[in-house]
């Protein structure tokens, strides 16, 4: 050993020194920095989960919300048709109460206007009627001679004495 | 329409005079109306029939009332007998309007009830 310069001693010496030196390397620098590295991988691996879960309740979230925007999409349209319906309904039943309130009055106002018509009738003929009367009488009083004023009395005493035979 | 002698009048003043026995005693007092004067053989002609009527003698009142246009008109006692022309126009006046009504009233029936046959 000492032909090829080598000292054993020394050689000893800077084996131990060396180990002595990985040792200590590996308890101070290695255990920490692989400890380090594991945690931030752990972490990295959580935030990655965490992130996965994230997106997975996001997915969930948005699914649910998108369900329930459908849904209450539907309820309004079902609550606008409905309400649709409703207005077709009762505008149908206030044109049909409106048709049959003018097809009333239309009624009464055609039995009103007969009725009017009617009694306007009936007091020209009842004046027609007295008029005529009353020229008879003027036209009796004044075409009636002597002979037939007798000839209505003698008429008059053969009824009676008719009647009375009778 | 009444368009004769008033038959029910004569009717009622036959059988109220039979009631009254007085009446053949004394001369039940006959108001007559006539448009003109009466001659004396209508005068007794009357006096015979209303007397018959009366179940008695009747003495005679005689007013001439233009306004009756012709025929006669006698009151004996609460009786009249109405043979004037002016009551049958009358008569025939009241009988025209009742037609005319009777006929508005069918027609207001009508209307104011109108049948399903109408109805359609």
């Amino acid at each position: 050993m000492q032909k090829l310069g080598i000292d054993l001693g020394l050689l000893l010496s800077q084996i131990v020194n060396f180990g002595l030196m990985v040792v200590l390397l590996y308890f101070v620098l290695y255990k920490p920095i692989l400890a380090r590295l594991q945690s931030r991988s752990q972490r990295i691996q959580q935030g990655l989960d965490d992130a996965e879960r994230a997106k997975q309740m996001l997915a969930e979230a948005e699914t649910r919300a998108q369900e329930e925007i459908e849904r209450a999409r539907r309820e309004a349209h079902e609550i606008v048709e409905q309400a649709t319906r409703a207005g077709e309904q009762q505008r149908q039943e206030i044109l049909a109460q409106a048709r049959q309130e003018a097809h009333v009055l239309i009624q009464r106002a055609q039995q009103q206007a007969q009725r009017e018509l009617l009694e306007g009738q009936v007091a020209l003929r009842q004046d027609v009627v007295n008029l005529s009367i009353a020229a008879a009488m003027r036209l009796l009083q004044a075409e009636l001679d002597d002979e037939k004023h007798h000839a209505l009395v003698q008429r008059f005493i053969e009824e009676a004495e008719q009647l009375r035979g009778a | 329409m009444d368009d004769s002698l008033s038959e029910k009048t004569v009717s009622n003043l036959s059988s109220g005079a039979a009631e009254g026995p007085d009446e053949a005693t004394f001369p039940v007092l006959a108001l007559v109306r006539v448009a003109v004067p009466l001659r004396p053989d209508e005068k007794e002609a009357l006096s015979r029939v209303l007397s018959r009527f009366a179940g008695g003698p009747v003495e005679l009142k005689v007013e001439v009332t233009p306004e009756i246009i012709g025929g006669v008109w006698v009151r004996v006692g609460d009786k009249v007998i109405d043979g004037t022309l002016r009551r049958r126009l009358e008569a025939l006046r009241q009988h025209l309007i009742a037609q005319c009504r009777a006929l508005v009233t069918d027609r207001l029936n009508e209307i104011s009830h109108p049948t399903a046959e109408g109805q359609a």
